[in-house]
């Protein structure tokens, strides 16, 4: 039997080498089952031989697959099967140990049990998790910089369009909020505060390749997202990393049977809104207190019928539906291939009548190993085109939410003969006929993913080239039928838009990776490359007018009749070259360094200044991990430690071409000569915009110290950050004197700005038997001010009806509210003696404006900030239960201490004019009725009441419970019945309550548009968020 | 071997394309448009750079402050229209002009932006070799320009008493430039205007059905009689305006109202004018070539009007009061010329008729209109012969060298014309008919306002006007800010 033993024991040896293979791989999920009832260890004593068999499975009662079960002290040992069961053959007196990766091991001793079921808990300490870093991955346990991670399941839980606003609240330090509630509307990320006054979005790397934007991502194609923060961690990507970075990892392959996943969710939208305006009658009713102080000016109130009560939010409004499905494909086999493949469409109306989005989409990850452990060849692909209805937003005039907000409710929304009704006083647009008018349409087209070969070689090297491309197009197309509503509201001409851009961008990078442990306590990994960026954009817009009818089969170019035709084109090429480098270096696991530089040159500057220079340095000392620590027996500590980080980074994210001095042909510079049939329109050329050659890169320092640790047998997790971040060289187009002539001045690297700030993340889990639980916190500070606008004068922001409602400053926050102090009511006539003397028109019952520089009048110089857009804490709260296939999870998440510009105030408080008002104004001041802070009722607003003033700001803090989510998985057996592995239906709130004491719609206010960057936080009428209530499941094939 | 021989291809291909990247990649210059390094190589681009030049002119948003300085602040006119129109210019009517009102921010911004293109014109045009030229005259183009940069600065140095004065391109470096003194305006004004007139070809020498809105030498003498009435030098004026008067380019119509017809566009009494067209393809009102004035100061309601132009009733009594109704049916527009024209079904929808009267110089009827409401096709006359003989007549009786019979022979001719009989006064008195006369014959116009600061009587004439204060008005409150102090306000 000599030999069978031999046999045998190769065979346990080979076991254990594929064990631990096994294990490798179910650290990314699960892997073939290798163990099998029969292979047996070496019994030393004789002992009651007994077969013990019995199932594994997770804290939601999910089967673990390949989970290691082994004899304690002896090589005998098996992994769980695709159900999470196992069978081994020991002895009583045996201790079975059973372990996986991410989970705790767990002892028992069999005793005389034949049948041993274990839950394994995850292992919270998740230390050696391994998260992606630019250009790599590294142990989470070895960063020594500010990263954040985000698993797919808290973002794919979120019935949203746009994977950014899934990150809103998942991690301290980022501010997500969304510039529009129209399903597919931009969102704004802020990591860190606000950079610059330009653009601060973040750079977002997807597989490893630097994209335009992730809009044509879904949540469920989303493995990982990790946030970027500090310079150290970003200033791999030089010129890019200023405003933090956000690396996407999409699902990929992993070795293990192919598995089948279908997840469809369905459901209704319904929009928020907080507003509480007059309705028909209590508007007639004021307006008739009003014409009482118009005199002659009096309005006409029989023009309309008091009995009409339009709720205008109502009547652009609707109960909106959602749907989304998504079929996913993996798997692989080790050292051979894998893959993950999977088509996806969501499909949401919004709240507004006619806007809604669609994507259809397609993904395919794909590796395949060559040479086995030395060249392996990948695709990462995202094939998708999304189509987009809207209607006319951001406007402070005819914006659709903006009229329905201001106009009167004695209107009706169409008359007793079905036109639509108008507003005999004012010139403001009838809501629901301008999106009946509308047909904007867009389609977006977007082919991203990359090729890349790994190489492996003289067994320390990695060499990585990949290839990748970004191709976007976008479609347009408008028409406007003829219509007329009223005098002001009407199109006397149709006409058809119809347009695109294009932008295709391509990158190409290489990377050589050394890996070494010396003498078994130094650690080196090091990395340099070099990397290409080229791309292209072009954009057509052609418009032709007069279609004989409107017909949608007449709505295209050729179909205008009209000679009338323009057309306008650009084209913009960008390139970027880029070397890089960084060193990690770990002493005996307790000291870490990494120093990292890139060098970019960048085709945005002159040769003079293309190239800059971004290095960082970074430090981490693991306290645990020393000696004395191990000492102090501080069992309830499992790991802690302290890292500090700086570095130098840099923001590209301007207009290319900014160092030449560009001749403009628009149309504007054209000029009419001759008369009669010999008139002609001559095109003119000229400079408008100043050229600056020596404009380079803003540049931010950034320093960072962080304090990681992991407590009570990492069910508790804690880290916490302060950092300090500074803006140098801020691009700012300098402003010029208006005596120059010219209509832009240069843009200089003039500005300074900082943003500091604490962030901390809690999480607590843990388990009692069958029931799990986890609450995690996590809340930033953020302090942002302008530290230097050069010679230049504040940069006003924030288009309103009546100015503009933020000033960057120094000294102040960017974008900060700006305009008069008030201080409440003329309320006698010893006051009103007091006031007239700066405001000679007041009359009691008006506002009282602050003369905050003690001078002899009421002037611009009097104004002050008022308010600050940028919140002084975010945060977010995670709370899950699980309990056998039941779960439970709740996410809330809000802003404090900032404010919120409600321009809308300018219609809904303004008590001399015929808009409808907010219900607050009846409150108005009256000899009788004193105690209030609503002004007297006035003709015509003659101390001017409505100026940019603190009236406008209101305090934007909320409190919001963004998703919750209710689910049951039916038990494996259950489910394998109708041939499935798993099967999990769930129910999912978005927005389900908000708490907040802002009188507008809703308090989630961004910016008026994507590149609007000074008008964060300005409400003209925002398209409200919308709440979601939505049903689906999840299969597992 | 075969792992190896994989490895060596691979290895040979990177390197082959590693070889390929050269740093010229990153020199990318901007695809569809010229800079100005390589501008100014062709007479042609000579000829765009000036085109650019004359393009704010036509910018609505400066011909906007044309009539709303020059008449609405004026006893002539109101800004009406909406409640909100008219609440958004209560101040500057009485004369508590905001720094910060936009019409002031237009004017000024606009203007720079006109002398901001002359400049780059000047200057470009100046440095290029005479022998690229054979279709266009160099010094003429340049004259053209230089009419331009004088036009514009007489339109700041009146509005704003002292002005920087920049008479070249701006560079970073002219920051921190502080107000030049009036006088140094007009100085740069004579020259730029006098030099202009110089190179500059007489109607009569071009086939002006094609030149037509381009500037001749008539308009640059009558541009020049106009500032040195402001400057109260009245002889130069006097000799300037003989210029155009004896050039004989030029001739009274026959009929006073037809000149502000689109028929009469051009005619032989127009000096300059500022050409607008129903633009087939243009339709944004600040780059379009069409005339918005016609629907800002249509009657509110009346196809799409704003109705904001509105002449008070003492001026139709003024015309009243010496039986002047030629020119009194040519300036103001009423509700019965309007029932006779407009259909039915839109006169029924006017409103908010605050004064009665309606300015006929910038009406159009209805099928005169362009269906594209900003681009409708009336010229804004910027100068014609009957103001040049008012100067005449001005310089004439103001001057130190007085001839009131010369004077009076030109006030006859516009008198003669509209059946009215001729003036016979004389001395202070005679002054004092020549402001009424400007009055009346250049009604609507944009004359009025700074003739009378002109002639010293708008404390006398406007209620609520401020001698010594309210004569210019304030710097745009955004160009104080950004200057940090060397720009000052006007004292209040």
């Amino acid at each position: 039997m000599n030999n069978s033993k031999k046999n045998r024991k190769t065979l346990s040896k080979k076991i254990l080498c594929l064990l631990a293979i096994g294990l490798v791989y179910s650290s990314l999920g699960y892997s073939y089952a290798y163990g099998s009832p029969e292979s047996k260890g070496v019994m030393e004593q004789q002992q009651t031989k007994i077969t013990v068999q019995g199932k594994v499975v997770d804290s939601k009662g999910e089967p673990l697959i390949g989970v290691s079960v082994t004899v304690k002290g002896t090589t005998n040992g098996t992994l769980t099967d695709i159900d999470g069961n196992y069978t081994i053959n020991t002895t009583s007196d045996a201790t079975l140990t059973f372990s996986y990766v991410g989970y705790k091991a767990q002892s028992i001793v069999v005793g005389s049990q034949k049948t041993i079921d274990i839950t394994l808990l995850e292992d919270a300490q998740m230390m050696d998790e391994v998260i992606v870093v630019g250009y790599g991955v590294m142990k989470k346990s070895d960063v020594t910089g500010a990263i954040s991670s985000v698993k797919s399941d808290a973002i794919v839980r979120q019935p949203v369009a746009n994977v950014a606003q899934a990150l809103q609240g998942q991690v301290p330090g980022v501010i997500v909020t969304s510039n529009s509630g129209a399903p597919g509307g931009s969102v704004n990320v802020r990591i860190r505060g606000i950079g610059t006054v330009n653009n601060s979005d973040p750079l977002y790397v997807v597989d490893g390749m630097p994209v335009s934007n992730i809009d044509y991502l879904g949540t469920s194609d989303i493995q990982s997202m990790e946030i970027l923060k500090d310079a150290s961690a970003t200033a791999i990507y030089g010129a890019r990393g200023a405003n933090g970075v956000v690396l996407i990892t999409t699902k990929q392959g992993k070795a293990g049977k192919t598995a089948v996943t279908l997840d469809a969710y369905f459901g209704v939208n319904k929009v928020n809104n907080n507003l509480d305006l007059l309705n028909g009658s209590q508007w007639y009713e004021l307006q008739t207190a009003i014409n009482e102080v118009r005199g002659s000016a009096a309005i006409d109130l029989s023009k309309v019928d008091r009995n009409t009560s339009t709720d205008w939010m109502k009547e652009i409004t609707r109960t909106a539906a959602i749907q989304s499905y998504n079929l996913g494909i993996s798997g692989g086999m080790a050292d051979e291939y894998n893959y993950n493949t999977g088509i996806g469409y969501i499909d949401q109306e919004g709240t507004i009548k006619k806007t809604d989005y669609q994507r259809f989409s397609f993904r395919q990850n794909l590796e395949k190993t060559i040479i086995k452990k030395t060249l392996t060849f990948g695709t990462n692909i995202n094939i998708s085109q999304s189509r987009t209805n809207k209607v006319l937003e951001g406007s402070n005039t005819v914006g659709i939410v903006n009229s329905a907000i201001k106009l009167e409710p004695v209107i009706p929304v169409r008359d007793a003969d079905g036109n639509y009704g108008y507003s005999p006083y004012i010139d403001y647009n009838n809501p629901v006929a301008d999106i009946d008018y509308t047909n904007n349409k867009s389609k977006v087209t977007s082919i991203v993913g990359n090729v890349y070969a790994d190489l492996n070689f003289l067994k320390h090297f990695k060499f990585r080239s990949s290839f990748g491309v970004d191709y976007r197009k976008t479609d347009d197309y408008q028409f406007t039928p003829v219509y007329a509503v009223s005098s002001y509201q009407n199109n006397d001409v149709s006409s058809v838009t119809r347009g695109y851009t294009k932008f295709d961008y391509y990158v190409w990078e290489n990377t050589l990776n050394y890996i070494r442990t010396f003498a078994e306590k130094h650690s080196v990994n090091a990395l340099i490359g070099y990397t290409r960026e080229w791309g292209r954009t072009e954009t057509l817009s052609a418009t032709k007018r007069g279609t004989p009818n409107d017909g949608s089969d007449l709505q295209y170019i050729d179909a205008a009749l009209s000679s009338a035709a323009s057309a306008n084109g650009t084209a913009f090429e960008s390139a970027l070259i880029s070397y890089l480098g960084r060193i990690n270096y770990d002493f005996d696991d307790r000291y870490l360094l990494t120093a990292s530089i890139r060098r970019d040159g960048s085709s945005r500057f002159s040769s003079k200044y293309q190239y800059g220079n971004f290095p960082s340095f970074a430090a981490g000392w693991k306290i645990s991990n020393e000696k004395f620590f191990k000492n102090l027996n501080a069992n309830w500590i499992s790991s802690l430690k302290i890292r500090a980080g700086w570095g130098r980074i840099g923001n590209q994210n301007i207009d290319n071409y900014m160092y030449q001095n560009l001749l403009s042909s628009n149309i504007q510079y054209s000029y009419l000569f001759g008369t009669g049939s010999k008139e002609a329109l001559y095109q003119g050329l000229v400079a408008v915009v100043m050229g600056n050659a020596n404009v380079k890169w803003e540049t931010t320092e950034s320093t960072n110290i962080g304090l990681d640790g992991n407590f009570l047998d990492g069910r508790l997790i804690f880290s916490g950050e302060y950092y300090y971040k500074k803006t140098k060289d801020m691009l700012l187009a300098e402003p010029i004197p208006y005596y120059f002539g010219f209509e832009t001045g240069p843009v200089t690297n003039i500005g300074s700005a900082e943003n500091k700030g604490f962030e901390f993340n809690v999480d607590w889990r843990d388990q009692i038997r069958d029931f799990s639980y986890n609450v995690g916190f996590n809340i930033s500070t953020v302090k942002n001010k302008m530290l230097s606008i050069g010679s230049g004068t504040p940069l006003a922001g924030g288009s309103v009806r009546n100015g503009s409602a933020t000033s960057t400053r120094v000294g102040s926050p960017i974008g900060a509210f700006y305009g008069y102090k008030t201080n409440g009511l003329v309320q006698d006539e010893t006051q009103l003696a007091e006031v007239q003397k700066l405001q000679p028109n007041a009359q009691l019952g008006d506002v009282v404006f602050v003369n905050t520089n003690d001078d002899t009048s009421l002037s611009d110089a009097d104004k002050v900030i008022i308010g600050n857009p940028v919140p002084d804490v975010v945060y977010g709260i995670n709370i899950g239960f699980g309990y056998k296939g039941f779960d439970f999870s709740m996410q809330w998440g809000g802003t404090l201490g900032n404010d919120i510009f409600n321009a809308m105030r300018y219609y809904t408080y303004d008590l001399s004019s015929v808009t409808n008002k907010d219900v607050a104004v009846l409150n108005y001041w009256r000899p009788d009725n004193k105690n209030t802070d609503i002004p007297r009722l006035a003709g015509t607003d003659v101390n001017d009441n409505m100026r940019i003033s603190d009236r406008y700001v209101e305090d934007g803090s909320y409190l919001r419970l963004r998703n919750l989510q209710i689910g049951y998985t039916f038990p494996a057996s259950m489910a394998k019945k109708i041939y499935m592995q798993k099967l999990r239906v769930f129910m999912t709130g978005q927005n389900l309550l908000t708490f907040t004491n802002y009188s507008g719609s809703d308090p989630e206010v961004g910016q008026i548009t994507s590149t609007n960057y000074l008008s964060r936080g300005v409400d003209i009428g925002t398209y409200p968020q919308a709440m979601t209530i939505t049903g689906g499941v999840s299969i597992t094939f | 071997m075969k792992a190896n021989k994989i490895l060596y291809i691979f290895i040979g291909l990177f390197g082959l394309f590693l070889m390929n990247s050269c740093d010229d990649a990153l020199d990318k210059s901007k695809l569809g448009s010229l800079t100005t390094d390589n501008f100014f190589s062709s007479e042609d681009e000579a000829f765009q750079s000036l085109d650019a030049a004359y393009s704010d002119l036509k910018d609505y948003r400066y011909t906007w402050t044309l009539w709303a300085f020059g008449d609405l602040l004026s006893d002539d006119a109101t800004y009406s229209g909406s409640d909100a129109d008219v609440s958004s210019y209560a101040r500057m009517e009485a004369y508590d002009y905001p720094a910060d009102n936009g019409r002031i921010l237009n004017r000024y911004q606009l203007c720079y932006r006109g002398i901001s293109k002359a400049n780059q014109t000047i200057d470009g045009i100046s440095k290029m070799d005479a022998a690229l030229f054979s279709t266009y005259d160099k010094d003429a183009l340049v004259g053209e320009a230089l009419f331009l940069r004088g036009y514009f600065y007489h339109e700041l140095v009146k509005c704003f008493g002292d002005v920087p004065l920049l008479a070249k391109t701006a560079t970073i470096s002219d920051k921190g430039m502080s107000r030049a003194p009036k006088a140094e305006v007009y100085a740069q004004i004579e020259t730029d205007l006098s030099t202009a007139a110089a190179s500059l070809p007489r109607r009569s020498e071009v086939d002006y059905t094609e030149y037509a809105g381009r500037i001749t030498q008539g308009a640059a003498y009558a541009m020049l009689s106009r500032v040195y009435l402001y400057e109260e030098k009245f002889d130069e004026a006097k000799a300037a305006a003989l210029k155009v008067i004896e050039s004989g380019d030029y001739s009274l119509v026959d009929d006073y109202g037809y000149q502000f017809t689109l028929a009469g566009e051009h005619c032989a009494e127009s000096i300059l004018e500022i050409n607008h067209y129903d633009s087939p393809v243009q339709t944004a009102a600040t780059s379009n070539n069409g005339n918005f004035h016609v629907l800002m100061m249509m009657p509110f309601g009346v196809t799409y009007g704003y109705g904001i132009d509105q002449p008070y009733q003492v001026l139709a009594d003024a015309f009243d009061e010496i039986g002047d109704t030629e020119r009194k049916d040519a300036t103001l527009l009423t509700e019965d010329d309007l029932k006779a024209w407009e259909a039915p079904a839109d006169f029924a929808l006017l409103e908010r008729n605050r004064t009665g009267y309606y300015n006929q110089k910038y009406y159009l009827p209805p099928s005169e209109r362009s269906i594209e409401i900003r681009n409708n096709p009336l010229n804004i006359k910027l100068i014609r012969l009957g103001e040049v003989y008012l100067n005449y007549a001005e310089a004439c009786t103001r001057g130190a060298t007085k001839d009131e019979a010369e004077a009076k022979k030109y006030l006859k001719l516009l008198r003669d014309r509209v059946g009215l009989p001729a003036i016979t006064s004389t001395g202070d008195q005679l002054v004092e008919d020549i402001l009424k006369e400007r009055r009346l014959e250049l009604a609507m116009e944009g004359f009025r306002f700074w003739d009378v600061i002109r002639f010293g009587k708008a404390s006398q004439l406007f209620s609520g006007f401020t001698a010594n204060r309210d004569e210019i008005l304030p710097i745009p409150q955004d160009e104080i800010d950004r200057n940090n102090g060397t720009i000052t306000q006007n004292p209040r």
